[in-house]
This record gives C-alpha cells, sequence and structure tokens, in this order.
C-alpha cells in the first residue's frame, strides 16, 4: 500500500499493463485537486470524520473541479466563444434514509471543517470523539476512456479550423443548405472522493462534442436538423472522415423532412432505427428501473423483480463500461468501479439501478450507479449507458414485416412518468411503412407508450445494435448527467402516434 | 439553528455588495490593461437551502453557496465569454489573459458590443425583490412534514409522497461595464413543492403542485401545497385513453402556461434570427384571436420575473406583446435587435412578468364555466415530453387530463397525444378563462382551442 509521501510526489505512476487505469486515474485527480490547493488525504479523512462527531453511519466529502471551453460557428464564421472553470466540494451526511449536504466552492481546510460542523449540528446527536480513519486506496481496476486532457490538445486556430470544414462539408452536400450552425465542445472534469470507511479514490473524465445543425429551404418551406458526434475521447475523433459523415447526417435528414406530410394519428405498429433512439427505453424502462423510486414504491416497476415485464429475448442492460462513451464511469461518484448491470433478461426484471444509500435500504448489491451531477447536488440512482443487446433479425425484415405502420429514423428527447410507467418521445424523422415498405417521409409527432406494456409488445429484434455515446443528457430532479443509448432496430407494436392527419 | 451566513466570511450585505463591486471593478481594469476595447462583468452569489421530507422523516437536506464571476472581453468587433469561480486577483488576471487570446481569434461580429449609453435605466427602482428568510434546517424539516401530512390525508388511496421539497434561495449580483454601468442587486426565491402518489388496485399515478415566491411570507400554507398535489394524484386514477379524433380542448392554466411559453420563445432573439421561428416576419400580424392581450411587466413589485434592467444592463419596461391579437413587439435586448435591425427600445430581452387577458374572461367564467361552454372534448392539466418544432409551428405532445361530456367531466385521460400547428391554436382560442393562475411570472387562465388533434386508441 502506498503512502500519502509516495503518492505526492508524482503526478502519474505508471506500472505499464492495463490496469494501471484507475492508478493515473487517481494520481492525475488527486494532483489537480489536492494537491494544487496544498490538501491531502488525512485533511480530507478528517473533515469527513469531524462530520460523523454527532451521529450519522456514512460520510463523504466529493472535491470535483471543471474546465470547459466551446466554440460556435454560424454564418460561415466562428464568431463565439466561451470558457468556464469552476470547482467546489460536497460534504454528505448519512443517517439511515437521511442525507444532509453542504457545499461551498472554495478548496481549503478551514471550509471543509465549517461544511463539516454544519453537517454534524443538522445530525445533531450527542458528541462522540471523532475516529481516526485509516486511509485506503482502491484496488487498480481497468478505465473504459482516455485520461488525456482534450482542452489543449488542439490550439484554438486548429478548433475553429475543424467547425469552419464542417460548414464547408455542409453546403457542397446540398446547394439547399441556407444555414449550417457548428459548435464543439470540449471539457475535462478532476473528481476526487474521501469516504468514511477511509476509501480514496478519484477519476479524470474527459468529454467532447460536435453539434450540426443545418438549415435547408426550398420553394419556401425551410426545414432543419441535427446531429452530434463526441463521447469521452479525444479530439483526433473529429477526423476528415467523420465530419464528412456528420455533415452527410446532418443534410440528408433536413432534405427529406422538406418532403414530410401530416402523420397519422391512433394506436399503430411502430419500427424504431438503431443507436440513438434507445432514448425511448432510456424512457421506457430506464427511470423506471432506479433503485430509490423502487424502494419508495412509486416505481410501475416497483416489487417485481422476477416477474415478465418485456417480450421474450429483450435484454437490457445499463453497462458503465462502454469504451469512450459519454455515460460510461471508471468510477461513479461514490467510489463504485463502473459495471455492467443486467436490468431485464430475456424479458424478465432481474435488476434495478442502485447507488449505495437504495442499496443499502433495499438489501441488495451496489451496482455502481450512483451519481451526482455536481458537488453542490446529492447524488442518487443514475443511468451510465442502457441499450437493449441485438437481436438476430435483418433490419430489412423488420421492415418487410409491417403492413401498415411508422418507421421512427431519428427522435428528438423523450420523457417518462415512472408511476404509471406511460412514456413518450418526440419522432422528429419518420417515413409511413406501407406494405412492408418505407413510403412517405411524415412530420415529427410524439409516441406513447406504457413501459411494462410496450416492451411485452416487441416483436422483431435486430442484430444491428449501434450504441450512441455522443450526445445524451439526462435529467432527473433537476440534475442532468451525460448518458450514452443504445438500440438495434425494435418492431413494437400498439403504440399511440401523436400525428394531425 | 445556523443561519444561510455561517459558511460565508463576509458578515454584512453592505460589505459583500462593496466587495463583489470592487472585484468587477478591478476586473474591468485588467481587462482594460490587456488590450480590451470594451468588457462587462457580472458577480453572482447564491446561497441556498433545501429541505425534503418522505415517508414522514426528513430525508434530504443541504446548504449551498456558490460565487462565479462571468465576463464579455469585446476585441473592436471580436467577443469571447469566460467565467470562473476563482474570484482571487490571480484567478482574474489568469481568466481576462485566457479570454482574451480567445476574443483575439474569433471572427468579427458587426453586431457585438455593449448595449450604449442611452439603453441604460436612469432611475433606480426598488423591486422588492429581496426577502431573506431567517429559516434554520429544523424549520425547514417542520415545514414540509406539514406538507406531506396534508397529502396523505387527501384520501387513503394516496398512501405515499415521492417527496416534499423546500427550497430558498438569496443572490446577490453585481453588474459592471466599461460603459460605466455599474449596480448591485439582491433577490430571493422561496418555494414549497409536493409530488403525491395515488394508488388503487396496483395502478399507480403521480402528480405534483408547487409554488415560489419573492417573499417567504406571501407563500401558500404548505397544507395548500400538499393538499392540491394528493387531489391532483388522486383525480388521475383510472386514466384511460380516448379515441383519435378531432375535437375542442381546453387547456386548464398551467397547461396554457406551457402554450404560452411556446409563444415566448418564438419571438425571443436567437430563434428569430436564426430563422428557427415560425413567427420571424410576423411583426403586427394577428397571430392570437382577436379578443386576446399579451403584455409583460418587468417593474411588478415582487414578481418572480421582475427586474429592472436585462443581462447587458438595457433598462427593462412594461410592454405589450399582443393588442387586439396583434403581435406588436419582440424579445430582443441589444444584440438581438441590431442583428434584425429593431430598436432596442421597443424591443427588450425577457421574459419578465407575461400577462394573458382576454375580453371573453369575464363572459367565460372560471374553469367549470368552460367546461360547460365546451360541452364535449377534452380538459389538459399537464402536457409531457417535447414535439414542438419552433420553426413550423408543429405541436405534438402527450397530456393529461379528463374527457368532458354534456359540459361535465366524465373520467380522466391519459396516455394520448393532442395535435396541430400552434398558429392554428393561437388563432383558434375560442375564450379565456377568468381562473388566473399566477406561477414563475406566469399569469393565464385556462385557454378554449377550437380543435386539435387527439392520438389515442
Amino acid at each position: 500500500m502506498k503512502t500519502i509521501n509516495q503518492l505526492a510526489a508524482v503526478p502519474e505512476t505508471n506500472d505499464g499493463g492495463a490496469d494501471s487505469g484507475t492508478s493515473t486515474a487517481y494520481c492525475r485527480a488527486r494532483w489537480g485537486l489536492l494537491t494544487a490547493s496544498g490538501l491531502d488525504e488525512t485533511q480530507l479523512l478528517a473533515g469527513v470524520s469531524r462530520a460523523l462527531r454527532k451521529g450519522g453511519d456514512y460520510a463523504d466529502l466529493y472535491l470535483k473541479s471543471s474546465v470547459a471551453e466551446s466554440w460556435h460557428l454560424e454564418r460561415g464564421k466562428v464568431t463565439r466563444s466561451n470558457y468556464n472553470q469552476s470547482q467546489g466540494f460536497g460534504l454528505r451526511l448519512m443517517e439511515g434514509e437521511q442525507s444532509v449536504l453542504t457545499s461551498a466552492d472554495r478548496f481549503d481546510a478551514t471550509a471543509i471543517g465549517k461544511a463539516a460542523d454544519l453537517a454534524a449540528d443538522a445530525v445533531g446527536h450527542a458528541p462522540v470523539s471523532p475516529a481516526g480513519l485509516v486511509l485506503k486506496l482502491p484496488k487498480r481496476g481497468p478505465t473504459y476512456y482516455t485520461l488525456d486532457d482534450p482542452l489543449p490538445s488542439l490550439d484554438a486556430a486548429h478548433k475553429i479550423a475543424l467547425l469552419e470544414s464542417v460548414d464547408r462539408a455542409c453546403r457542397a452536400r446540398s446547394p439547399l443548405v441556407v444555414e449550417v450552425m457548428a459548435s464543439l465542445s470540449i471539457s475535462l472534469d478532476l473528481v476526487f472522493l474521501a469516504r468514511n470507511d477511509g476509501y480514496c479514490g478519484g477519476d479524470v473524465r474527459p468529454l467532447v462534442r460536435l453539434d450540426v445543425a443545418v438549415q435547408v429551404v426550398r420553394n419556401g418551406r425551410r426545414e432543419g436538423a441535427s446531429r452530434t458526434l463526441g463521447g469521452r475521447v479525444g479530439l483526433a475523433t473529429f477526423d476528415h472522415a467523420a465530419i464528412e459523415s456528420v455533415a452527410a447526417l446532418a443534410v440528408d435528414a433536413a432534405l427529406i423532412k422538406l418532403e414530410a406530410r401530416a402523420a397519422p394519428a391512433g394506436t399503430m405498429t411502430v419500427v424504431i432505427g438503431p443507436g440513438w433512439n434507445g432514448v425511448m427505453l432510456h424512457e421506457a424502462v430506464g427511470h423506471g428501473l432506479e433503485g430509490d423510486f423502487n424502494r419508495r414504491g412509486s416505481s410501475a416497476f416497483a416489487g417485481r423483480i422476477g416477474q415478465r415485464v418485456a417480450a421474450p429475448g429483450v435484454t437490457i442492460v445499463d453497462d458503465g463500461t462502454v469504451p469512450g462513451s459519454r455515460g460510461s464511469l471508471n468510477i461513479d461518484d461514490e467510489g463504485t468501479p463502473g459495471q455492467c448491470t443486467t436490468l431485464i433478461e430475456d424479458g424478465i426484471l432481474v435488476s434495478y439501478m442502485q447507488d449505495s444509500l437504495n442499496a443499502r435500504l433495499m438489501g441488495v448489491a451496489n451496482t455502481g450507479n450512483g451519481r451526482r451531477e455536481s458537488y453542490d447536488v446529492l447524488p442518487m440512482p443514475r443511468m451510465t449507458n442502457t441499450y437493449m443487446r441485438a437481436g438476430g433479425v435483418d433490419p430489412a425484415e423488420i421492415i418487410a414485416s409491417v403492413k401498415q405502420g411508422i418507421y421512427i429514423a431519428h427522435l428528438e428527447g423523450g420523457q417518462v412518468d415512472i408511476s404509471s410507467g406511460r412514456f413518450m418521445f418526440a419522432a422528429s424523422e419518420a417515413f409511413l411503412i406501407e406494405n412492408g415498405r418505407l413510403s412517405v417521409p411524415v412530420k415529427g409527432a410524439t409516441v406513447l407508450g406504457n413501459g411494462p406494456q410496450s416492451l411485452k409488445n416487441v416483436k422483431l429484434i435486430g442484430n444491428d445494435l449501434e450504441i450512441n455515446t455522443a450526445s445524451g443528457v439526462c435529467g432527473k430532479a433537476g440534475q442532468s448527467v451525460p448518458v450514452g443509448v443504445g438500440q438495434p432496430t425494435l418492431r413494437i407494436d400498439g403504440m399511440t402516434v401523436g400525428g394531425t392527419a | 439553528m445556523k443561519s444561510l451566513r455561517a459558511i460565508r466570511n463576509l458578515n454584512t450585505m453592505k460589505d459583500c455588495q462593496q466587495h463583489f463591486e470592487t472585484i468587477a471593478q478591478q476586473t474591468l481594469e485588467v481587462a482594460r490593461q490587456h488590450g480590451a476595447t470594451a468588457a462587462a462583468v457580472q458577480i453572482e452569489e447564491v446561497e441556498s437551502l433545501s429541505a425534503s421530507v418522505q415517508g414522514g422523516k426528513p430525508n434530504e437536506r443541504a446548504l449551498r453557496q456558490s460565487t462565479q464571476l462571468r465576463l464579455s472581453l469585446f476585441l473592436g468587433q471580436r467577443e469571447a465569454s469566460v467565467s470562473s469561480s476563482d474570484l482571487s486577483q490571480q484567478g482574474v488576471a489568469a481568466l481576462v489573459a485566457r479570454g482574451m487570446d480567445s476574443a483575439a481569434i474569433a471572427a468579427e461580429d458587426q453586431h457585438a458590443g455593449l448595449p450604449g449609453l442611452s439603453a441604460y435605466p436612469t432611475d433606480d427602482v426598488d423591486l422588492e425583490l429581496d426577502h431573506a428568510w431567517q429559516l434554520g434546517l429544523r424549520d425547514a424539516v417542520a415545514l414540509v412534514t406539514r406538507i406531506e401530512r396534508a397529502a396523505l390525508a387527501v384520501s387513503s388511496a394516496v398512501p405515499q409522497i415521492e417527496q416534499a421539497v423546500l427550497f430558498s434561495s438569496r443572490t446577490r449580483r453585481v453588474l459592471a461595464n466599461s460603459e460605466g454601468f455599474l449596480r448591485s442587486s439582491a433577490s430571493t426565491r422561496h418555494s414549497l413543492s409536493c409530488t403525491a402518489v395515488a394508488i388503487r388496485d396496483g395502478a399507480k399515478e403521480i402528480e405534483s403542485w408547487w409554488d415560489a415566491r419573492r417573499d417567504p411570507a406571501q407563500l401558500p400554507s404548505p397544507e395548500s401545497i400538499g393538499a392540491c398535489a394528493g387531489r391532483r394524484a388522486l383525480a388521475r386514477l383510472g386514466a384511460r385513453q380516448v379515441a383519435t379524433q378531432t375535437c375542442p380542448v381546453l387547456f386548464e392554466p398551467q397547461a396554457a402556461a406551457s402554450l404560452l411559453n411556446e409563444f415566448v420563445q418564438a419571438i425571443s432573439a436567437r430563434p428569430l434570427y436564426m430563422h428557427s421561428s415560425f413567427l420571424r416576419d410576423a411583426l403586427g400580424q394577428e397571430v392570437f384571436a382577436a379578443h386576446m392581450n399579451i403584455s409583460d411587466d418587468p417593474l411588478l413589485k415582487g414578481g418572480m420575473g421582475s427586474r429592472s434592467y436585462d443581462g447587458n444592463g438595457a433598462a427593462l419596461r412594461p410592454r405589450t406583446l399582443i393588442a387586439g391579437g396583434r403581435l406588436q413587439g419582440y424579445y430582443l435586448g441589444a444584440y438581438g435587435a441590431r442583428r434584425l435591425g429593431l430598436p432596442l427600445a421597443e424591443h427588450g430581452a425577457g421574459p419578465s412578468n407575461v400577462m394573458v387577458s382576454s375580453t371573453t374572461s369575464a363572459a367565460s367564467g372560471d374553469l367549470e364555466a368552460m367546461i360547460r361552454r365546451m360541452g364535449t372534448g377534452l380538459v389538459i392539466s399537464g402536457l409531457n415530453g417535447q414535439g414542438v418544432n419552433l420553426m413550423t409551428g408543429d405541436f405534438s405532445r402527450a397530456c393529461s387530463g379528463f374527457w368532458v361530456e354534456n359540459g361535465q367531466i366524465a373520467y380522466p385521460v391519459a396516455g394520448i397525444t393532442v395535435a396541430s400547428n400552434l398558429r392554428e391554436m393561437f388563432a383558434g382560442i375560442d375564450a379565456v378563462g377568468n381562473d388566473r393562475l399566477t406561477q414563475n411570472g406566469t399569469t393565464t387562465g385556462s385557454w378554449l382551442i377550437d380543435k386539435m388533434r387527439v392520438g389515442g386508441i
């Protein structure tokens, strides 16, 4: 076991081998958060211990720093840029089901001490002497994304040139393109955590995204479409081929919309395309399987472990280990290593997603889903990358199997009512299916289903699983976290479509 | 019980204000030294307390404090924005240097720049927005416990809440720029909310109610918040779909406020100048039915949307957005006004406190009267999901509410969609009720829209 002094010296250890990954993450997070502020593990653990001196059975101290920049192109030029840095800590104290959080944006021993006292007073039992905590470093583990800082990897001129090449690629794709808006967003978060069991852990979380939105006009009719690339990867991912590809996807989608007619209204068979459209699953079962809703009994899936909630062949996982995905976690925000959890197996509900509090209260294993938007809010069970495993059917056959219905090529976001199980998503690019073929494009319409019901109506599962690592933003109780979504092409019968026709 | 100020080092508001004003002016000076031709800085400090209860016990309590400095730097017509939580001298110097590097490499934007001397307010009005609540965590927990009790008392079919939350925050801001603008302000926001779960025969429904005020003494009672959430959840039990059809739709005030928000987005600067609003070039046109008026008052004392100047310091004034159904103005601000070639004085930023009125309201009566008037159709209590294309006005959203027959509510409805186009919806508002609800700075009664396409069975 390394001592603090051995750790303090080097910003980066290299034992070689793939599984030194989390050691490197630990050391870089430590360097950026603790060393830079004159703190060490002993002081953090002392703060945690001090918070517990008037009672409580768990405490942790979470430090985070964020640096983010973005560049925006419109009318062919990059005229806007933003840069933000922030940092702070949150001290959390738990007693039974109760949590207390105190947070501040100054990283020093005094601020931590004051926060500890406030938290302790909130619990307020008879004082005990603070326990001495013994530092426990985490075991080495695998990492699922690069630990390199993306911000300095390209200079500003090259970032601007990248966006200008997106503009050129979009305009070259079609003369009908009248507007191109492209944004490059780059960030690096460092997190460090000290717990009352002596555990200390750290992570380095880079995130990049390239958002491309285009507008096309023909005969006075204007339509727009957008696509996104990115993940927890380096900027080298936005190479020439990637830029040509995202430009083509955005422009082609906008052009198709120029032809779109009114969508039908009513209940019908829906075929949903792969990849980003996995947002549908995120809403249909994702939130409903978060541990807090099920512990409190407010979810439509509460008390249903072991029951059939989906058709045979439907296997859905929440997987924090997808390489380079924005939803992946080397460790979650409570220090639990990222993992892949099977939620629904062959249609049977087998697990919820848990953080430490809900796992403890439900008497089940922690699944590493404890996440928080930042240091000033409490963690709760959140998704990582949620997707359905591939089935065996050719996607062309799935469309061919539908006499009358709708094919959804792309959807915007979605929402769910976790108690009733009703979920909805906005289909923005869709086609009528007539006699097993895609016919005309139709305008955007909201599509509704009911989680436990709709998944039982999954009739065909494609062999074309795609996972979107680039764009998902999940909101819950006012907190946003980045997520991945995915699915193969799916046929689901009996969904309600909200067209105007 | 320790007060909100326990974490901070400075103990008086006056000290704090001067401290931030000094930092703001120093920041402008550092910017000038680095070659900025203009600059604007905002420093904002937020302190908050929140408490929630579930199952009779406090479940989350939090005390937060954060400070942020935001800076816009101009090099002629080139601009960069930077922000940081580090207000130290070194932190600010590094931030300015970084921003100036970005500004130097940005392309010129002919519309960039500060608002101009004539834009700023000449007087200093107290909008009565700052009402600190001397409340500790224990008091907060006691209040939210009353919310839960009231929700559970509604019916045995409301056996639990998802949570009840009290949130109280105080924000201090200083805005200063190189045209000589320097103003400080403080404001508070206190809210109570409840999310209740109704359960019967294994079916669950969840519904919420909330309210927020500047002055905690003006908040509705915790009991009324809890009871309302409980009743709304209870009313959802047994919700079913209806047949796919075209019919009139009556939006309850909180749902009508959501439609009003689409209008606000469609007349906002960026969607307008990026050609992604269906109301581009609609000034002077009839956008709403002729009986409707919509006004905006930024100077309403204690209003949730009140402020005397926008984020760049430009003065805000009461104005009319819709008169007799016709569009009188946009929400632009300095940049948007320049970009669209319209006068800032007539198209200030917003929204602030938006109010819908109609010449039909007196005759329309309250929601029950509107329901009787509708005869047969759909009442919408809540809209869910996205589904609005602001560029074209196409509208398709999921909703929950009630089916009405013979002027009376027949049963609750959910799992359906309503679709149309915002142009048709706004023009097709037959009446606005006098059941006015004010939430978060928006005031409206219910809206009866002549027809929409319902997607159901």
